[in-house]
């Protein structure tokens, strides 16, 4: 009964994240695979995570993609600038009873802000989705010690899962990537230590083969 | 702005409780009430027509004054859609639309019973997400012309039934050609509902 009454509650106030209805944000993105051929019906979402427990639960938008890969729409952006937004393609698909196995791996930018959207429109045009066999893990060793924080860690390279731009203290950013087999990948970021404040940026590539990398961080 | 218009609704409310009887000029203090169900009739290129399905409202307005057989009033309507196109309203279940009004209206008596009365009207407007929040609205203005029959019943009780034509203009942020669709609404609003006169057994009690 508390359960009920807490779900009714839910829905008469409104529940998730706190939307600004008077801005509406543009996306207009084509998800194909590593050879550039569109995938239809792959599931894309943005969410944010609402609740600030490290799961990105409350959805802005979502929809399939079409038979050209194509998926366009608008949502209202979450109310505050510093929200992070996730961009995920092919996770839990909401609209499908029983989701038909997908040779291709889930794809992830973390860290997109309001800042990062020029002119009302979502900085990424086009998503590529990996079979698992394309990629390795790239395991990233956060510096040892409480004091240390990572902040304004991005990416470039081709990822399954990618920081878009953030800060890693946060509980919610993961210091396991999926990357394509292969290639080289760099690393943006600063070390900062918080007992004197004092912080030292690091730029650096890392050689990907064929097997699991780690690296780390500040060293 | 929000809250100025709202103290000064509770504020003229107020003061008419305590001047109800006061004349001058042929302008009189009318406190007559009205509370209905408004059912949205949403059409052209918007948001409001073509991404969301309108589920209907309750709207209060309140009879202020009278002048010969012209009234001013104050009103306010709180209207619920379902969101059917996500693509382009991203992952909003509901949003909701309130209309914060004035309005002025013209009695033409048909019959002891039955009256009719146009009115026009415009006032404060704004879009919320889901039936209640406290996230950042979409805000505007309206603007409202239409026809109202009223049939008494009892002496302080009547029934009204309305046909208006509301206009929504919202502010916006957005890439320049959705400006339109996500800026504007139109709608042919049905009302059907009950009107109470306050003050009606003490008018009678001075007339003895």
């Amino acid at each position: 009964m508390k359960k009920k009454l807490l779900l009714l509650a839910f829905v008469a106030f409104g529940c998730g994240p706190d939307f600004d209805m008077d801005t509406r944000l543009v996306y207009d993105i084509r998800v194909v695979d590593s050879q550039g051929a569109p995938i239809p019906g792959a599931y894309l979402e943005f969410s944010v995570d609402d609740y600030d427990d490290g799961y990105f639960g409350g959805s802005l938008a979502n929809g399939l993609t079409g038979a050209d890969g194509h998926i366009r729409g608008l949502f209202p952006p979450p109310s505050s600038q510093n929200e992070i937004i996730q961009l995920s393609v092919n996770g839990s698909n909401p609209f499908s009873q029983n989701p038909t196995p997908t040779p291709f791996e889930y794809y992830a930018l973390i860290g997109l802000k309001r800042s990062d959207f020029v002119d009302y429109r979502v900085p990424v045009t086009q998503v590529i989705l990996y079979r698992t066999e394309e990629l390795t893990d790239l395991e990233l060793l956060l510096p040892q010690g409480p004091q240390f924080v990572i902040d304004e860690f991005s990416t470039t390279g081709e990822f399954s899962n990618r920081v878009y731009t953030a800060s890693l203290q946060h509980n919610y950013l993961t210091s396991h990537l999926r990357v394509r087999k292969n290639q080289a990948v760099t690393l943006h970021y600063s070390v900062r230590n918080t007992d004197n404040n004092a912080s030292v940026e690091y730029d650096e590539t890392v050689e990907i083969g064929d097997e699991p990398v780690t690296h780390p961080l500040g060293s | 702005m929000k809250k100025y218009i709202l103290f000064l609704l509770l504020g003229v409310g107020a003061f008419a409780q305590q001047q109800r009887d006061s004349v001058g000029n042929g302008l009189k203090w009318n406190r007559k009430v009205r509370l209905e169900y408004v059912f949205p009739v949403q059409f052209g290129d918007n948001s409001h027509a073509k991404s969301q399905k309108a589920i209907g409202g309750l709207a209060f307005s309140y009879d202020l004054l009278s002048y010969r057989k012209f009234h001013f009033g104050l009103g306010i309507q709180r209207l619920i859609f379902d969101v059917t196109d996500g693509a382009a309203m991203g992952a909003l279940s509901n949003t909701n639309d309130t209309n914060l009004y004035s309005y002025l209206g013209y009695e033409f008596p048909i019959n002891d019973r039955l009256t009719l009365r146009p009115e026009i009207g415009g006032g404060y407007s704004r879009v919320d997400r889901d039936i209640v929040s406290y996230a950042e609205a979409q805000d505007g203005y309206n603007l409202r012309a239409g026809l109202r029959a009223e049939l008494r019943r009892r002496k302080a009780i009547s029934f009204n039934a309305g046909l208006f034509f509301n206009y929504n203009r919202f502010e916006i942020n957005t890439v320049p050609e959705y400006v339109d669709y996500f800026s504007q609404a139109q709608s042919l609003q049905i009302s059907a509902g009950i009107n109470i006169k306050l003050d009606h057994k003490k008018r009678k009690h001075k007339k003895r």
